[in-house]
């Protein structure tokens, strides 16, 4: 048997379908990505827009998938180094995750998900609660010192052993991490 | 500086850069160390890595918002059916003024009538296929032990239907409303046509074999293949693939033509293909029977037709009982 494909364009019922099953996975890439989960939806949804007018180019037969994952993560990082001034392209683009690609992906979604919410429970409750305005709030160790009035170096130990509990909890999981995260890409 | 000292440096370091607190000075110390130190480049990679995956954890995105702008962006108009939701309301209070109870009894029928439109059906069969016309015009011949769920009036967008078992469609054309049949967790799109699907309940692939036209298969993600008259497709759910393929048994449309066609075929099979066309099973008593080879092409025929043939030809005995036919004979090699 062959498996072999005719072109197929797009409209405007397969595109909701491919919005309805990526968006969420999209918005969770790209806030990997982003530290502002406005900015991550701004993005993906600008990608969409973007799929739906160049429709009539994009071969929908198998390649939606790449495309959505490649165009999130590159507007992610055109917008990180236009908006961060002091950025290292190195370490942002050059070293990338260097990850295998699966196809089967979205049931493990769930139990990453119920994984990386004990993991983030393990966190001592200051801990978290730094780890989380940095992470997810875009703030500055500055500003998270002078909203919990504590200094700077705290902000930055507390920031460190909260990576590095994270690092020790997920040390297990990164397979299905690695999995579901990067799976949209290649 | 101790080794230990620098290793907590360099951790606490790289957390403030992916933070995007750290200074031009302290980016560029980051940045020599990661790329000259193999074991910092490591450990950097872990660290970044946890840093992403957070974002998987807590985070709830506002699906229905985010459609609506991108709709509105793209320019698309929205168009999708909603079956279930209307709710006809009616009142009773006003009965004292005559015109507004007249008035009322004219809306409230409408809405009842309206109502019982946007409702669905479901029809199932038992030992016999059966046939139904949709409204749109679409035929659909249901095969035995199979089930099909419709709109009893199909609203704009999209036109679909449910099927468990097998069924064969011959669909209305109609461009701007696609004919979807979701069988299982495939969904068949059609691009103006007709075709068989067969979606068993615990077979283990969902096929589809087009005879005009031209359908789309689509899979649970989005997975598509465009298939011709004469092809079919199926996808195979354990491997999460769609394959194609050119349709080669000539009878799968039998149980809706009674056109049957066997080349050198097994009367084992030959059986088989009786029992998916005529509502009855066959029990081979003597197994070497199902070896006999047969070559003929039945047009309509009635089982009592093509048995009495078969029994000339192969010197067969067949009793029957309760829809089941015990078969006996010498048989073949």
């Amino acid at each position: 048997m062959d498996k072999k494909g005719h072109h197929i364009p797009f409209n405007q019922f397969t595109f909701h379908k491919v919005f309805d099953l990526y968006y969420n996975q999209l918005c969770r890439f790209a806030s990997g990505y982003l530290q502002d989960i406005d900015d991550a939806q701004e993005i993906v949804q600008q990608v969409f827009i973007n799929l739906w007018q160049n429709r009539e180019t994009i071969d929908p037969q198998g390649q939606i998938k790449s495309y959505l994952f490649t165009s999130v993560k590159n507007r992610c990082l055109n917008h990180i180094r236009d908006r961060k001034k002091f950025r290292s392209y190195y370490l942002d683009v050059e070293v990338e995750l260097e990850i295998p690609v699966s196809e089967k992906d979205n049931l493990l979604e769930k139990d990453l998900e119920k994984q990386l919410e004990q993991a983030l429970d393990k966190l001592p409750e200051k801990c978290r609660e730094i780890f989380m305005l940095c992470r997810f709030e875009d703030m500055k160790y500055k500003e998270v010192a002078h909203k919990l009035n504590i200094s700077q170096k705290t902000v930055e130990a507390q920031m460190s052993k909260a990576l590095r509990i994270l690092r020790e909890e997920l040390k297990d999981i990164w397979i299905l991490i690695i999995f579901w995260y990067l799976s949209g890409l290649n | 500086m101790t080794e230990n000292n620098n290793h907590i440096d360099f951790e606490s370091l790289a957390a403030k850069y992916l933070a995007g607190s750290a200074t031009p000075d302290e980016t560029a110390l980051l940045e020599d160390w990661v790329k000259n130190d193999e074991e910092k480049r490591r450990l950097f990679l872990e660290i970044k890595k946890s840093w992403m995956i957070a974002s998987v954890a807590g985070q709830v995105y506002d699906e229905k918002s985010a459609w609506d702008k991108i709709a509105q962006q793209a320019g698309i108009e929205e168009n999708r059916s909603n079956v279930r939701t209307i709710q006809p309301v009616f009142s009773y209070q006003n009965f004292w003024k005559i015109a507004a109870s007249i008035v009322l009894l004219v809306i409230g029928l409408y809405s009842v009538v309206y109502f019982t439109q946007l409702q669905e059906k479901t029809l199932a069969t038992g030992l016999e296929p059966t046939e139904l016309e949709l409204r749109d015009g679409t035929l659909v011949n249901i095969n035995k032990h199979s089930s099909i769920t419709y709109p009893v009036r199909f609203r704009g967008g999209e036109r679909r239907v449910i099927l468990e078992g097998e069924a064969y469609f011959d669909v209305a054309q109609d461009l701007h409303n696609p004919f979807i049949v979701q069988a299982k967790d495939v969904e068949i799109m059609v691009l103006g046509t007709s075709f068989f699907v067969s979606a068993v309940k615990d077979a283990l692939k969902v096929e589809v074999m087009v005879s005009s036209g031209k359908v789309a298969l689509i899979t649970p993600d989005m997975q598509q293949l465009a298939l011709d008259a004469g092809r079919k497709g199926a996808f195979i759910r354990e491997e999460n693939q769609l394959i194609e393929d050119e349709i080669t048994d000539p009878n799968y449309l039998s149980w809706k033509t009674k056109f049957i066609v066997f080349e050198n075929t097994r009367l084992a099979e030959a059986f088989k293909v009786l029992e998916n066309t005529y509502a009855v099973s066959f029990n081979i008593v003597d197994a070497a029977v199902g070896n006999c080879r047969i070559t003929a092409t039945f047009s309509d025929k009635s089982l009592e037709d093509i048995l009495a043939i078969i029994r000339e030809t192969f010197e067969i005995r067949f009793t029957s009982r309760d829809n089941v036919i015990n078969v006996y004979g010498k048989g073949c090699q």
